[in-house]
């Protein structure tokens, strides 16, 4: 035992400073390098940066002094830019399972070339549309996706094979936001912008940990507390982190309980008179909604039985404000102080600042909201809080919901790579919206199914039950981020189906794939992003990617050329279209001639290289990009021609008449709100009953899946560290962020470590009814949980918490609640 | 004549000893004097003080084995550091903190003092944020790499918080180690991602400064 | 030739065999966790439990410090216990890692008959040995213990030897070309504490039968402490004299020699 525990804290502490070793740093010599300006790979703050080539490599990179974002700074993510992509082990050639030459699911991985790489996924696709039909197909994105990369393939899917079984790790990551917006205001993403944190006077943050997450905003968030004597931070969380080290008070409260404190807020605000009538009675309606919910687990579960509403989760019904004051008024400061462990005189002091008429407040969440079996709920209530007040829409007044990928929001949420979605913000559901993409897209009415896709998590349920036959993943690590992955990694390695996975390195799920194929990463295309403040930002292509990797774009461009639509299309739609049954899929979404009158070359580019515009002959970037606009022109969602954003540092949409906007649904900043209306929440114009208002929810607090019991005695949160992206596909490869931070470990209040035995660095199993995993115990470091939980980042794929954690969803979003289940920890 | 040879040798033999010991002292006496003088390294928790250290250390080695993290090594010779001590070069392998501090238990000369049970109290030299120009931190980046690395962060390492003149709407978050706290273990200088650190453990005796002995900061509480 | 090669050569074996394996399991302490000797020959444990210490090294440190931890004390005394039961400069002969280098030096030396112009008194170690002590008390510090290329070898073979082969490879040159048995035979001051311990160890030489200088001749020949043939180190057969490295190349030479390893019933001091 002592043997053991000694060789693995041996062989960690080697492969640490093997981890040293390892890349050369690029040797920056400023004459002959060639500068141009691209966005950070990393987080949603979406920080310019400048990119230096030179012999066609990224030698250097540095924070961009003209970004309004970052000017010209960067975290410790974005310092390495340059070093991401040079990895040791980068992939750069398809691999195909094989045995004997052959295709084999349990056969090692040899290099095959591209066309043998098409070969096998035309057969897997035809055959899986031939004897299970389109909905076998599955495809998970990213919000790491450039801009027309999430397009294209969403139109692959949707137009060219007919399923909307695609969807987004953004899935994981935004859709409660999504959900709470739509929701509320009829319209996804922000109101506010990141210029919120100049004018605001109070901070509250609820489940973000922008000191890691979001750097460079946390250090504008610093600045402007510095700077303004009287600007206060709240720091809410379920443990304590290093927000704190800037807040003026610090909330521990007990998982879940955010739902409480909110209605409780809202509880102050009404029987304190602090509610801004005027704003109310103008912009606001109320609505309930049913709370026999569910958790978005199999039907079977038991604990889903008796949940009546379980598929219509999202139903509601107008109330009055009576109601919504009748609801809150349970939630005494008693109550909730008790049920989330908060002392009371912090709660109050807390609604005291929400109800403050004169406070200026930004109320910023990430993955604590989002993350959460009621997470469209815990958005709606922060909604109601700013919306009683009316601190919404204006300079400083934001609930703001922060992104966590570089384009959950330009990506996965404005094109709508959701199984549910289409571009700005249309549903698949709704035959109006179909039809418009059907008349952009020059497709015969009838294309794009109807019926919502598979969302991420039903994805990988039907991977299990055997309804998915071929699953492809881009830019993303699905195996190692799902939550609960041990069956569904085991079903696909070893049940009937393909799995191909397009990514830069080896990744976990790489290894657990059919077909890995190599993938172009950031600077070796030319691309878009979208932060998390609606600012959309391009970048030319910097560099070729190595070997015979490709993007994205490509392979799913190169792929489409193998289907005919007699091969993917009902005759009867092929002959209402204006194709022929031999065009391919290529011909139809891509290379049509619409597309071809962007002519590469194009002066835009300066000169770079375009290995997608060169080998078709047209600039396929800008086609898909100008055509994805033509979605959002005049519907909310505008955004500027393709030339502009190459000129400038970003724009903020909805851009009309070159002009970006800052804080939307209010007069004299939104160009959508008509003079003399003060604000409007145009999302909701055309909803009966509640046109141009934004909704206030009526949603209780409700205890979360699985808490804690006997046998199971710790709740597990689970999360990221600043040094790390993800699932560390890139961050792990340089090796000083590998140094920096080389494994994951256990934060654990010391009291409950004594309890168990264990002492800073004993390894530990974390152990829940579904999964464990071995790793080290910290007990004082930048996490520091209360009693009863542990936190632990998911960043290392040797400690893959994910076995552990549950796969319940918000009923409504879908999305996964990574912040609690029930474990056991115990000494290894 | 044969008994007269065999003093001579005897003699010769004797004088050729004498001299040898002789210069064999001066050789020791100057290398005793440079082992003194040489600049002490890191030493593992609970070393006592470098003089007494490198007179007390028997160079066995358990310590070393005692490490779970191999962090530490012993001296080779001609480093510069006392041949066969133990020492920790923080940059590849910093002391990781065991709270057990199994090193310091098997050591039979007392050269690491058995009476330190806490390793909170270990002082093996001291971090200093050393160059300023390098450091990202200084420059607005958000790194501090050393603040989440340290053991004891908040304590050993804070951040002190300065806003950023350049851009006018950021903060520098400046690493700021505290004394009294800090342990010397190397966390810090081992995760700085510089490709040299800008932040060093030095032994205590360089990087401390030295208060006049009649002075006394009026604001800080003396008792 | 009526006896095989092993059984001429049994002692060289069997010391090259325990010498090896004593380095081979502080290398097995140390890096595979293999806790049957842990530390090296300036202090060590045994199985985790009995300590052993250098008396050498914890004389030093005495006189360096004027204290002495406990541990050590004990250690060293375990040490000379056992010595002073296996024959004092056993140490040498059986563990001593520098013993193979030295031997070496000399088997080549033979080889390639080289001369042996120089000779130095074996008495020097004596004053050496005396001179660590008082240096040590001088200066400070453990004089020695920086210096010696007993300490040096060892660490070097447990934990990498660094620059310290060249120290190992000018004694080696020094043996060969310079002074004939120069380290062990005139200069360790180990060896010479070990000395002092063989005068009263249990396990010494025994030569059975009367002293005869031709018949022993050829034994002098390859001793490595010649003069601990001299018939005055022999009483009523017994080795009297502290400085035999117990190697038994005497006793392997010839079974007519007479020689024997013996428990010696009162052992008492005799010639240095």
């Amino acid at each position: 035992m002592k043997l053991n525990r000694r060789d693995f804290i041996k062989s960690a502490a080697i492969t640490a400073a093997a981890g040293s070793l390892g890349l050369a740093s690029p040797a920056a010599q400023a004459d002959d390098i060639k500068w141009d300006k691209a966005v950070c790979r990393f987080c949603g703050t979406g920080c310019g940066v400048m990119i230096g080539t030179k012999n066609g490599r990224v030698v250097a990179n540095k924070g961009d002094p003209q970004a309004p974002v970052n000017r010209g700074l960067n975290c410790i993510k974005g310092y390495f830019l340059a070093k991401i992509l040079y990895g040791k082990d980068r992939l750069k050639t398809p691999y195909l399972r094989k045995k004997n030459g052959k295709f084999d699911k349990h056969g090692e991985f040899v290099p095959i070339s591209w066309s043998e790489a098409f070969d096998i996924m035309e057969e897997k696709f035809k055959d899986a549309l031939k004897k299970y039909g389109p909905n076998s197909l599955a495809m998970f994105g990213s919000g790491q996706w450039t801009i027309w990369e999430g397009y294209a393939a969403s139109k692959l899917y949707k137009a060219g094979f007919r399923t909307n079984n695609i969807d987004p790790n953004a899935r994981h990551c935004m859709a409660s936001a999504v959900a709470g917006f739509i929701q509320s205001f009829g319209i996804d993403e922000p109101m506010g912008c990141y210029d919120d944190i100049e004018n605001a006077t109070v901070f509250v943050l609820w489940g973000s940990n922008m000191a890691e997450q979001h750097p460079i905003l946390w250090s504008r968030v610093s600045d402007r507390k510095l700077s303004h004597p009287g600007v206060k931070i709240v720091n809410l969380s379920t443990f304590s982190n290093r927000c704190s080290d800037l807040a003026d008070m610090e909330i521990i409260f007990k998982p879940q309980t955010d739902l409480a404190i909110l209605n409780y807020i809202a509880n102050y605000i009404i029987s304190h008179n602090a509610v801004n009538w005027d704003f109310v009675k103008k912009h606001v309606a109320f609505k309930e909604g049913p709370t026999d919910i569910g958790y978005g687990l199999r039907a079977s579960d038991p604990r889903e039985q008796g949940q009546l509403h379980r598929s219509s989760a999202k139903k509601g019904w107008l109330v009055n404000f009576n109601r919504l004051k009748e609801h809150v008024s349970g939630y005494t400061l008693d109550y909730v102080s008790k049920l989330s462990g908060v002392p009371a005189g912090k709660l109050q002091r807390l609604a005291e600042i929400y109800a403050d008429p004169n406070a200026k407040i930004t109320s910023f969440w990430t993955m604590g909201f989002n993350q959460h079996t009621r997470g469209t709920w815990v958005n709606e209530l922060c909604y109601m809080v700013h919306l009683l007040t009316g601190k919404i829409s204006t300079p400083g007044n934001s609930p703001y919901s922060l992104t966590g990928q570089p384009s959950a929001c330009g990506t996965a949420r404005e094109v709508g790579t959701f199984a549910h979605r289409l571009p700005a913000d249309l549903v698949v559901m709704k035959k109006a919206h179909r039809q418009m993409a059907e008349k952009i897209w020059h497709l015969p009415e009838g294309t794009i199914p109807g019926k919502v896709g598979t969302h991420a998590v039903k994805m990988m349920r039907w991977l299990e039950d055997g309804k998915i036959k071929v699953f492809w993943s881009q830019v993303a690590n699905p195996f190692q981020d799902f939550a609960n992955l041990n069956p569904f990694a085991k079903a696909a390695r070893e049940m009937d189906n393909f799995i191909i996975v397009s990514d830069a390195y080896p990744t976990v799920s790489a290894k657990v794939a059919d077909l890995i194929l190599p993938a172009a990463m950031i600077y070796e295309k030319e691309g878009a992003y979208g932060n998390a403040e609606r600012r959309t930002q391009f970048w030319r292509q910097q560099v070729k990617a190595p070997g015979i990797a490709k993007s994205d774009l490509w392979q799913v461009v190169e792929f489409s050329k193998r289907f005919k639509l007699k091969e993917v299309w009902p005759s009867s739609l092929v002959a209402n279209s204006e194709y022929t049954p031999d065009t391919t899929l290529f011909e139809v979404l891509y290379a049509n001639p619409r597309a071809k009158k962007y002519r590469w070359t194009d002066p835009i580019e300066m000169g770079h290289d375009n290995d997608e515009s060169k080998q078709y002959g047209f600039y396929i970037q800008k086609y898909l990009w100008e055509e994805y606009r033509l979605f959002g022109l005049g519907r909310g969602h505008d955004l500027a021609p393709f030339d502009a954003y190459h000129r400038v540092r970003g724009l903020r949409w909805p851009v009309v008449s070159g002009k970006e906007t800052r804080w939307r649904f209010k007069e004299g900043y939104d160009p959508y709100v008509e003079t003399g209306t003060g604000y409007q929440f145009y999302g909701n114009k055309h909803k009966k009953g509640i046109e141009n208002r934004a909704v206030i929810w009526v949603r209780p607090y409700q205890p979360p899946t699985e808490s804690p019991d006997e046998n199971y005695d710790m709740w597990l949160c689970t999360g990221r560290v600043l040094e790390h992206w993800h699932s560390g596909s890139m961050t792990r490869r340089v090796p000083e962020l590998y140094r920096a931070v080389p494994y994951a470990v256990i934060y654990m209040n010391p009291d409950d470590a004594k309890e168990r035995g264990l002492i800073r660095n004993s390894v530990a199993v974390v152990e829940s009814r579904r999964g464990k995993v071995r790793a080290r115990v910290m007990t004082n470091g930048r996490n520091r949980p209360p009693r009863g939980l542990v936190f632990v980042p998911w960043f290392d794929a040797k400690v893959l918490i994910n076995k552990c954690t549950l796969d319940a969803t918000c009923p409504i979003s879908k999305q996964t609640d990574y912040k609690k289940c029930a474990v056991r920890v115990y000494k290894a | 004549m044969k008994g007269k040879q065999d003093r001579r040798g005897f003699f010769i033999k004797i004088l050729r000893t004498i001299s040898a010991l002789f210069a064999g002292g001066l050789f020791f006496g100057a290398y005793a004097k440079q082992v003194k003088s040489e600049p002490s390294p890191i030493r593992p928790p609970g070393a006592l003080n470098e003089s007494d250290f490198i007179k007390t250390c028997i160079k066995c080695g358990q310590c070393l084995e005692a490490c779970p993290y191999s962090s530490i090594k012993l001296a080779k010779p001609f480093t510069g550091i006392a041949i066969g001590t133990p020492y920790l070069v923080v940059r590849e392998i910093p002391c990781y903190m065991c709270e057990d501090i199994p090193c310091v238990k098997p050591c039979p000369s007392g050269a690491l003092d058995k009476k330190m049970k806490e390793i909170g109290k270990a002082k093996m030299g001291l971090a200093v944020l050393i160059d300023h120009e390098n450091c990202i931190a200084y420059q607005g980046l958000r790194c501090e790499v050393c603040y989440r690395a340290c053991p004891f962060i908040g304590k050993a390492i804070t951040i002190e918080f300065i806003p950023n003149k350049r851009t006018g709407r950021h903060a520098l978050f400046i690493p700021v180690v505290h004394s009294n706290s800090c342990t010397g273990c190397g966390m810090c200088e081992h995760a700085c991602i510089l490709d040299e650190a800008a932040i060093k453990v030095l032994p205590i005796e360089i990087a401390k400064g030295k208060l006049g002995k009649h002075y006394r900061f009026g604001w800080k509480d003396e008792s | 030739m009526s006896r095989s090669f092993i059984y001429r050569h049994r002692f060289t074996i069997a010391r090259r065999t325990t010498q090896i394996a004593i380095m081979a399991l502080f290398y097995a302490g140390s890096h595979f966790g293999l806790k049957i000797l842990t530390g090296n020959l300036s202090s060590s444990k045994i199985l985790g439990l009995l300590p052993m210490a250098d008396p050498v090294a914890v004389i030093q440190i005495f006189a360096a410090t004027g204290s002495i931890a406990p541990d050590i004390l004990i250690g060293a005394a375990i040490a000379v216990g056992f010595y002073l039961v296996v024959g004092g400069r056993s140490f040498c002969g059986w563990v001593c890692p520098v013993n193979i280098i030295t031997d070496f030096a000399r088997w080549l030396r033979n080889r390639l008959g080289l001369p042996d112009p120089y000779s130095i008194s074996r008495m020097v170690r004596i004053w050496f040995f005396f001179a660590i002590i008082v240096l040590s008390a001088l200066f400070g510090i453990t004089i020695f213990e920086y210096v010696s290329p007993i300490s040096m070898l060892h660490r070097g073979i447990i934990y990498g030897i660094g620059a310290g082969w060249i120290v190992l490879v000018a004694l080696f040159l020094f043996d060969l070309f310079v002074i004939k048995d120069g380290w062990c035979g005139h200069l360790c001051p180990v060896g010479a504490f070990w000395s002092f311990v063989g005068r009263f160890s249990l396990i010494k030489i025994k030569l059975k039968g009367k002293y005869d200088p031709d018949k022993l001749k050829n034994a002098i020949k390859i001793c490595p402490e010649p003069e601990v043939l001299s018939p005055s180190s022999f009483k009523n057969g017994r080795m009297i004299s502290g400085n035999c490295i117990n190697c038994g190349r005497c006793v392997q030479l010839s079974d007519k020699l007479g020689f024997s390893f013996k428990k010696s019933k009162n052992s008492e001091g005799g010639n240095l």
